[in-house]
């Protein structure tokens, strides 16, 4: 241990009143403000999670109204009334590749291809939405379409299963279905697992079946070329409640003639998020200016007390330096032992306190201890240390040691 | 103005002038009013010469020394220390120069209260570069020497006076110094500790050659000194003997001390 951090330690301990004090401050600041973002963060985890079931997702298609592009095609069913359509309007089919592409920017979480046909029932001539969709993904199809958490009667479609249909509640109450019968589409027979219903969302259908199954059905009513790797509609997750409209203009970057259908919802919510967040985020910041300013007061104190002893030192012949280092040293020893003790007891609070009980939001996000919070809360408060020891140990250091020798 | 010359059997060591001032002159202003503390002092002081400065309290002793020590900035006047002019030194060069070459026994002895005997003492090799080990050897030995072997680890304020002034006397002459600056060294002790201050003072400037210069309102004996000279109205004037200290003019400076 160099001679600096050694009387520096032997001077924290033989101040142990201001040294505690000054330990405490760091402590409490640490503390606080590791226990305000782990709260923070569950917070936000749980925001998203509400907002992720409310409208962090939407869906894209290319509506038939837009001119064809080179990469969108139309094609016609052969009967009239059956199509592509999705949020009501007829659409254009984009290759299912572009999924892939949506999937892969950095503001969305998750993206599947869909189909989304309207069939006409040869035998009483009703219209009937099928959604071919992939039963392997929870994410996307999850949020816009159907998931697990649905089902009103029967089962869910397993992730690799093929051959059978759900059938949205309305539609199975109409038609008097329910899980066992079959329904019959394209002229295939499809035995019904389940009945689902998925509320409000924007890839809503009358029947489901897995993508696989639903393209063959659609090929079967197709004139000319049947779709190969083609889809009408994205479904899009998005990887975060604030940039879902980030999201939406990247995702319509991608393909000129894509239009979006999302619920506006989110945006308030996002909003009131984002100022709970701000106020949070200000408060720790707030805390953390605290806790140097009262370590920096306390610095300087004691540098002013200890005037005199600069001033034995520096007459016998400690540099500016020298008293820099050591008074540096005893800043940044503090701040390290009250980092530490801060982080141990912020992970102790957190291990007690039911934050989530105390908070009131009812979610199965859970609250989480954040490493990077500590190792902020630490670093933090070395920096507070090397900013609190530095300016009064740079102060005492300019005086004369004839003047200091004088003062008292 | 007269200049001192130093003690002839002095300046007979081989190195010649250590210590030696010209013209020094120091001014403090208090609440707007000039005090001139030292009107134009001028000292020459040999290798392994022993100089007595007497005067009355507030004669600017105290003032002399902190200037010869480089605490302070003359506010006119040279001070050479070794051929080298103090006044062009910048205050780190000056810092070295007493770590290295100056020990300093204070008036009130000045020693550090939280720290214990050893630790005061050891202060003035810290930033030297010397090993922990030769450090410590050295520290120990010096308060031995000094009857302090099995005070090492007491606080100052668990020692007597006179205890502490013999760390402070320790401390100053820990680093071998060249030049050793004694401000009242035996001013609050019995007549005992006072001989051993004065002998321990004295060692190194009969082994080493080491300068001492004393300041002293008159509990010095005389007869240690080669040379008594007397601060009077801010000059060093020639001591008279038969003058006693209370009848000889004081400077301004006594307001302020």
């Amino acid at each position: 241990m160099s001679d600096a951090w050694r009387c520096a330690w032997r001077e924290l301990r033989r101040r142990k009143g201001r040294t505690l004090a000054n330990v405490l401050g760091y402590l409490l600041a640490v503390a606080i403000a590791v226990v305000v973002v782990t709260a923070l963060r569950f917070s936000e985890k749980a925001a998203n999670q509400i907002l992720n079931s409310t409208g962090t997702h939407f869906v894209a298609f290319v509506p038939a109204a837009v001119p064809a592009c080179g990469e969108c095609s139309v094609k016609a069913a052969g009967e009239k009334g059956e199509g592509f359509v999705a949020c009501g309007v007829a659409t254009h089919l984009v290759p299912v590749s572009l999924a892939g592409k949506v999937g892969s920017l950095p503001t969305v979480r998750d993206a599947s291809a869909y189909l989304s046909f309207r069939f006409k029932d040869p035998a009483d001539g009703h219209l009937f939405t099928v959604g071919g969709f992939d039963p392997r993904n929870a994410s996307a199809v999850g949020t816009t379409c159907c998931a697990a958490t649905d089902v009103v009667g029967g089962r869910f479609t397993r992730p690799d299963e093929r051959g059978v249909a759900l059938l949205e509640e309305a539609y199975a109450k109409l038609r008097h279905l329910e899980p066992g019968d079959a329904v019959t589409i394209a002229g295939a027979r499809f035995p019904v697992v389940g009945v689902i219903n998925p509320g409000i969302r924007p890839a809503k259908a009358d029947v489901y079946l897995p993508y696989r199954d639903a393209e063959e059905a659609i090929n079967r009513r197709m004139e000319g070329t049947p779709i190969r790797a083609e889809a009408n509609v994205l479904l899009v997750e998005v990887a975060s409640s604030r940039v879902q409209d980030e999201a939406i203009r990247s995702v319509k970057q991608l393909h000129p003639g894509l239009v979006v259908s999302s619920y506006a919802c989110y945006r308030p919510a996002a909003q009131v998020m984002g100022m709970n967040e701000g106020a949070a985020w200000l408060l720790t910041i707030i805390l953390a200016v605290a806790a140097v300013a009262l370590s920096l007061k306390s610095q300087l104190a004691s540098a002013i007390e200890r005037r005199r002893e600069i001033g034995i030192l520096k007459a016998i012949g400690w540099t500016d330096g020298s008293i820099v280092s050591q008074l540096l040293a005893e800043s940044v020893l503090q701040a390290a032992a009250g980092g530490v003790l801060g982080a141990l007891v912020a992970v102790a609070i957190l291990a007690v306190v039911p934050i989530k009980l105390l908070s009131g939001i009812e979610t199965p996000v859970a609250v989480s201890l954040w490493p990077a919070a500590l190792v902020g809360g630490v670093l933090l408060a070395l920096v507070g240390g090397v900013i609190a020891g530095v300016f009064p140990a740079l102060h005492a250091a300019r005086q004369r040691p004839a003047e200091a020798l004088r003062s008292i | 103005m007269t200049t001192i010359p130093p003690n002839p059997q002095a300046t007979a060591t081989p190195d010649g002038v250590l210590l030696e001032c010209k013209d020094l002159k120091k001014t403090f202003t208090l609440r707007r009013r000039e005090i001139r503390v030292l009107q134009g002092v001028n000292l020459s002081a040999a290798r392994g010469e022993i100089v007595l400065i007497t005067g009355r309290t507030g004669s600017g002793k105290s003032t002399f020394l902190t200037l010869l020590a480089g605490l302070d900035r003359p506010t006119a006047g040279s001070v050479r220390l070794d051929g080298r002019r103090m006044e062009t030194l910048s205050n780190e060069e000056l810092t070295r120069l007493r770590r290295e070459r100056i020990g300093i026994v204070f008036q009130s002895h000045n020693l550090l209260p939280s720290w214990t005997a050893f630790e005061n003492v050891e202060a003035a090799l810290l930033h030297t570069g010397m090993p922990a080990a030769q450090r410590r050897g050295r520290v120990e030995a010096l308060l031995s020497e000094l009857g302090l072997g099995d005070r090492m680890d007491n606080l100052p304020a668990e020692l007597s006076v006179g205890q502490q002034q013999l760390v402070a006397i320790a401390r100053a002459l820990a680093n071998e110094p060249a030049l050793i600056l004694a401000d009242e060294p035996t001013g609050d002790v019995d007549p005992e500790s006072a001989q051993e201050i004065i002998r321990r003072l004295t060692l190194p400037v009969k082994e080493k050659g080491a300068t001492l210069v004393i300041a002293s309102h008159g509990t010095f004996p005389v007869d240690v000194a080669d040379r008594v000279l007397c601060m009077s109205d801010g000059r060093l004037v020639p001591y008279e003997a038969d003058v006693p200290l209370r009848l000889r003019p004081v400077s301004r400076a006594g307001d302020l001390q």
